[in-house]
């Protein structure tokens, strides 16, 4: 075994060309077992160094030691350039058209008006405003008398009702019974506002039979007209934009006196004038400061507490905020409509 | 109301512009919903030569001149001759809404044009130009002839019928500017109280108080042109000067008025009676109405002239040859008014007012004014007045403190100012030590109590004033709701799981109402009497009919395989109760448009699986469903949504029968439960338990059981078998086919073991195992393939 450094080399130079020809990890790892693994070519040559004379044993295991690692060293190298390569590669071989975003069916939509109520409520919630809710078919009592509505006043005319069965029971034209149900079990301090349906028999363009409102009733002691605006101004101005004004205008409610109508400043003009609202202003609600005999009716002391109370139209407020078409629209079935919220 | 802007300059001077005016008004209370100008740069023209169209038979070409100047124009007309003073819109001119423009007509350009009365809204006269008065001066602007502009298209507040007037406007105007009001000069009427006419009233109930007055010697024909520009103006035809005066004075004063052609009626008495059953009277509109008893009329001595404060009747009517006038200005009760007006569908100028509550004071200073100008315009002589007014009005002083009206308004206004905005208005103030006491004008009668006074004084002083505040005193919320939060975080769930949400009406039509409904909703809906929307005459018991209709209409939009949910009330009538229960019901639709019954049990499974999801992230329970044939349902595909023993839902697939009524193609599967009760009232509250420190061991075991058998019964008898270490059963698969014998299934399920407090041997694991197995066969007979 003379001829054992031979080997060596000519074991060292074939293994070197064979590390630069291996085109894959796996080769790679095929080609380290056939000259490093247990059964390998190198492996075999240094068990061969046994059977040398013990001078040259020495330096030929030194020197196939140094073989060993600079082969260990070359697969290593290899397998970074390689690695290198494939990653250099990976923009290529695995490039994916990400601007393709295939059309899901799978979410739905909440309605525009769960939308308006989430947010009216959201914000009347930050100043202590709790929800209270009514039936939807009511009596003569709470809907109209105990609002000062008694029969044949002129106000029943705006708010023709629907009576239900064979008894006198209707259909609430208003939220405002809840102003009254919620006094007869609750003494101030009163803060509530009170979302639902609403139905009165009106059906036009501009009418739906069944539409939403958002009452609200503020009662303690010492509540004042400005108290109802500074209420109306946060929720305006939350609801439509901090930059937008309020007005308060001269109206007439038979359950508040005085009665104020609440206009915001139109958020497409600004307020000059244009097609969309009314020389700058939009209505959106009805107000006053709640009248002596409603809070008597409900059972609370108008010598000892005054209050608030106002009532809107979310669907107007919906109409407005999102743009909707008309408010037949409030009721549109059709996916494609209720898709865009 | 249409309010001429000219007409109030007669009464008050306005020291501002329109548009300023406009907007002061709205905050008072007044709202100007549009301002109007008939014509703006028209002006007196002469004619000066007119000539034919060289191109056009049916044209002429007239030279006009408006002062040295002269332009030509063409014009269709025939009424024209030399020297006629006729106005002339040039380009630029504006009538209404029309801008006018230099136009060619047939190779002529014409610089302008001129007016018919039509044109101007001073007249019907729609075929010839307007000629003016040979004197109007050349180029003067016709506002000034006319000068009627702006009007503005006020909304007025039910409470204030004085305000339906040009001299109510006119009082508000002069309060909100602080500027003196000039009434028209009043003139007593002459106390002639003898005389032919008799009045009495039968029903005073009906009537508070009626003036008449008789004048003789009337000449009837047109009335003069300021007038008839006035009534046009507030949107009134002219008829004859009579009735122009009755309507003039009911525009300027807010009294509405009849006029009776004397000579006419029988007996030459007037009587208010109801009307006696069967009577007709032949209205003034040409309608020949039967009257009941119900309706209040003015009657002579033998049947009835007039429908009280509606209209009058034909019979005795101002005629051209009439001479003697019975004027009448009463007061009627407002709600016999409104009940006759709505049930013979009839509105008026004078219903209108009377229905709203007009002050009897009113009535006496109307019958002067139309008797001064009878006698002005029409040659009228006062022969007798008649005053039937048996309760005569008294107002009534309110006191308000001063710290009262400022607790009111959030606003201290000075108490002075408060007391000279009320003089403004006519209140009769008298100050008091810590306030004042203001008694209201008599023909206010919409004033009681101090937040009266506080509004008069707010909106006058200016609600633009009033300081934004919050109530100042914090105080801590006094009551929680939940469910709003429930509801939300349901909607938000359900939009996640593909489900869109809709609104629908509360109105069924009766025929689907019930044909799919809970088992716990009642068979009938309740009716409303008087619908609105055709066919929709009951209130629904299920919202399922209306999401299905919904599915169905998408499927006609070529939307198929929609999938909606709603969340809203039902109503469901009581035995015995007037009042119905009104259950917040949740329901949710799923349409399967290919109607292949493996895609309608994928979608059911689907739809199931989101219930399940629901019920355990708001109300923290399991979904309890046991398989049962529901009214309306797929009688082999639905079943109950237990809760605590009771049904609180049904979920399934539609009966092919109700989607046939529901014009629904292909198949739907649905769900409605009773909302509250299925979120556990939104006050569930997650409760974690500690993790466990011992490994679990997990068991698939697959059953090959009859097809029918229902998987809640296997796993109850799992559940009673399986001992304290069986923690959850999960269902994985099922399977129906070939591979397994006729009318048999399998269902595999994944058991977890585990124990608190050790780690669990398998033969432990085994021992209960093979109970379950055991129990499975004895059951069900199931095979089981472990």
């Amino acid at each position: 075994m003379a001829n054992l450094p031979e080997d060596l080399e000519r074991l060292r130079l074939a293994a070197h060309s064979q590390i630069a020809a291996a085109q894959d990890p796996t080769a790679l790892e095929q080609l380290r077992v056939a000259l490093l693994g247990k059964k390998g070519t190198l492996t075999a040559t240094l068990r061969g160094l046994g059977s040398l004379p013990p001078t040259e044993r020495a330096q030929a295991g030194e020197r196939a030691n140094a073989v060993k690692k600079e082969l260990e060293e070359a697969i290593a190298a290899r397998a970074a350039a390689l690695e290198e390569a494939r990653r250099a590669g990976l923009a290529e071989q695995e490039w994916l058209d990400i601007t393709f975003i295939p059309q899901d069916e799978g979410y739905g939509h909440l309605h525009p008006i769960t939308l308006i109520m989430r947010e009216i409520r959201a914000v009347f919630s930050h100043i202590g405003y709790t929800v209270a809710v009514g039936p939807e078919v009511e009596d003569e009592w709470h809907n109209f008398e105990a609002l000062n509505i008694p029969a044949g006043h002129p106000a029943r005319d705006d708010m023709d009702s629907f009576y239900v069965g064979s008894g006198a029971l209707l259909l609430r034209t208003h939220t405002s019974p809840v102003q009254i149900r919620y006094m007869e079990q609750h003494q101030p301090p009163i803060r509530i506002i009170a979302p639902g349906r609403v139905y009165r028999r009106d059906y036009d363009a501009t009418h739906l039979p069944q539409f939403h409102q958002v009452e609200g009733l503020c009662v303690d002691s010492d509540i004042r007209l400005s108290d109802l605006k500074g209420t109306l101004e946060y929720f305006a101005r939350s609801i439509f934009g901090a930059e937008r004004r309020i007005r308060l205008t001269g109206d007439h409610f038979p359950f508040t006196e005085p009665s104020v109508g609440v206009a915001v400043s139109c958020g497409i003009c600004g307020g000059a004038g244009c097609s969309s609202c009314k020389r700058g202003w939009l209505e959106i609600l009805g107000a006053g400061m709640v009248h002596p005999q409603v809070l008597r009716n409900g059972g609370i002391d108008p010598a000892r507490y005054s209050g608030f109370a106002f009532g809107m139209g979310p669907d107007r407020i919906a109409m407005l905020k999102y743009n909707l078409p008309d408010i037949r629209s409030i009721v549109e079935p059709d996916v494609r409509f209720l898709r865009q919220f | 109301m249409l309010i001429s802007a000219g007409w109030l300059r007669e009464y008050v001077d306005v020291p501002a512009d329109t548009a300023a005016l406009a907007e002061r008004l709205t905050l008072a209370g007044m709202e100007v919903e549009r301002i109007q100008e008939p014509f703006v740069d028209v002006v007196v023209a002469e004619v000066v030569e007119l000539r034919p169209h060289p191109n056009a038979t049916k044209l002429q070409l007239a030279r006009v001149k408006t002062g040295d100047a002269s332009i030509e124009v063409v014009t269709g007309a025939t009424n024209l001759s030399k020297g006629d003073r006729v106005p002339l819109a040039r380009a630029g001119a504006r009538l209404g809404n029309r801008t006018i423009s230099a136009e060619v007509f047939r190779g002529v350009r014409s610089e302008g044009m001129l007016c018919s009365a039509i044109e101007l809204g001073l007249g019907e006269d729609a075929d010839g130009i307007m000629v003016l008065d040979r004197k109007a001066p050349l180029g003067a602007d016709l506002r000034t002839l006319f000068p009627i502009g702006p009007v503005l298209d006020m909304e007025i507040k039910s409470n204030r019928p004085d305000l339906l007037a040009h001299l109510g406007i006119a009082r508000e105007i002069a309060a909100l500017y602080g500027t003196a009001l000039r009434p028209p000069a009043s003139r007593p009427g002459r106390a002639l109280a003898a005389g032919p006419a008799s009045i009495t009233i039968e029903d005073a109930e009906g009537c508070r108080r009626f003036v008449g007055q008789l004048m003789h010697g009337v000449k009837v024909g047109p009335s003069p042109s300021w007038m008839q520009a006035r009534l046009r103006a507030a949107g009134v035809r002219p008829i004859s000067n009579v009735v122009d005066i009755t309507n003039y004075v009911m525009l300027e004063s807010g009294q509405p008025m009849h006029a009776f052609d004397y000579d006419r009626l029988a007996g030459g008495r007037l009587v208010v009676r109801r009307a006696r059953a069967g009577e007709r009277l032949v209205c003034l509109d040409g309608k020949t109405r039967e009257l009941t008893p119900d309706y209040l009329v003015v009657a002579d001595a033998e049947r009835a002239q007039a429908l009280a404060g509606i209209i009058g009747g034909a019979d005795s009517a101002v005629q051209a040859a009439t001479t003697a006038v019975l004027l009448e200005a009463a007061t009627w009760e407002p709600r016999r008014i409104r009940a006759t007006s709505r049930a013979l569908g009839l509105r008026s100028e004078a219903s209108a007012r009377f229905e709203r509550g007009l002050s009897p004071a009113l009535s006496k200073p109307a019958v002067d004014r139309a008797a001064a100008l009878l006698a002005e315009i029409a040659s009228g002589t006062e022969v007798q007045a008649v005053d039937v007014y048996p309760v005569p009005l008294v107002q009534r002083a309110i006191t308000v403190r001063s710290a009262e009206l400022d607790r009111i308004l959030g606003v201290s206004v000075p108490k002075r100012q408060a007391s000279s905005i009320l003089e403004r208005l006519e209140f009769a103030v008298k100050s008091t030590t810590d306030g004042l006491r203001a008694t209201p004008p008599a023909f206010r009668l919409d004033c009681s109590i101090p937040e009266d006074i506080a509004e008069e004084v707010g909106r006058i002083y200016g609600y633009d004033r009033v300081p934004s505040t919050l109530p100042g005193e914090r105080r801590p919320v006094i009551d929680v709701y939940q469910l709003a939060d429930a509801d939300d975080r349901v909607r938000e769930l359900l939009a996640g799981l593909g489900f869109s949400e809709t609104v629908t009406y509360s109105f069924a039509e009766a025929h689907t109402a019930t044909l799919v409904r809970l088992p716990s909703a009642p068979a009938d809906a309740l009716t409303v009497r008087n619908p609105i929307l055709e066919r929709r005459d009951t209130l629904r018991v299920s919202l399922l009919s209306g999401l299905l209709a919904n599915l169905a209409l998408n499927a006609r939009q070529d939307q198929p395989d929609t999938r909606l949910f709603e969340l809203a009330t039902a109503f469901w009538g009581r035995a015995g109760d007037a009042w119905p229960e009104e259950p917040r019901l949740l329901a949710v639709a799923a349409h399967v448009s290919s109607g292949q019954p493996e895609a309608a049990a994928q979608a059911l499974r689907r739809l199931e699986a989101g219930l399940r999801l629901l019920r355990q992230r708001i109300g923290r329970q399991p979904l309890a469903v046991r398989q049962a044939a529901v009214a309306g349902f797929h009688q082999g595909r639905s079943g109950e949504i237990i809760r605590e023993g009771a049904v609180i839902g049904a979920v399934g697939e539609v009966h092919p029968g109700v989607l046939r009524t529901l014009e629904l193609p292909g198949r739907a599967v649905v769900a409605e439960v009773l909302f509250d009760p299925f979120v556990e009232y939104g006050l569930a509250v997650p409760q974690a338990s500690p993790l466990a420190r011992f490994p679990d061991i997990r068991r698939d075991l697959t059953v090959i059981v009859p097809r029918q058998a229902a998987s809640n019964e296997l796993l109850q008898v799992m559940h009673e078998h399986g001992g304290s270490t069986l923690r959850e059963i999960a269902m994985l698969s099922e399977y129906e086919g070939p591979q397994l014998p006729w009318g048999t299934r399998s269902i595999s399920f994944r058991l977890v073991y585990q124990a608190a407090d050790r780690t669990l041997t398998a033969a432990e694991v085994s021992e209960r195992h093979e109970a379950i197995i055991t129990a499975l066969r004895r059951r069900f007979g199931a095979d089981v393939r472990a």
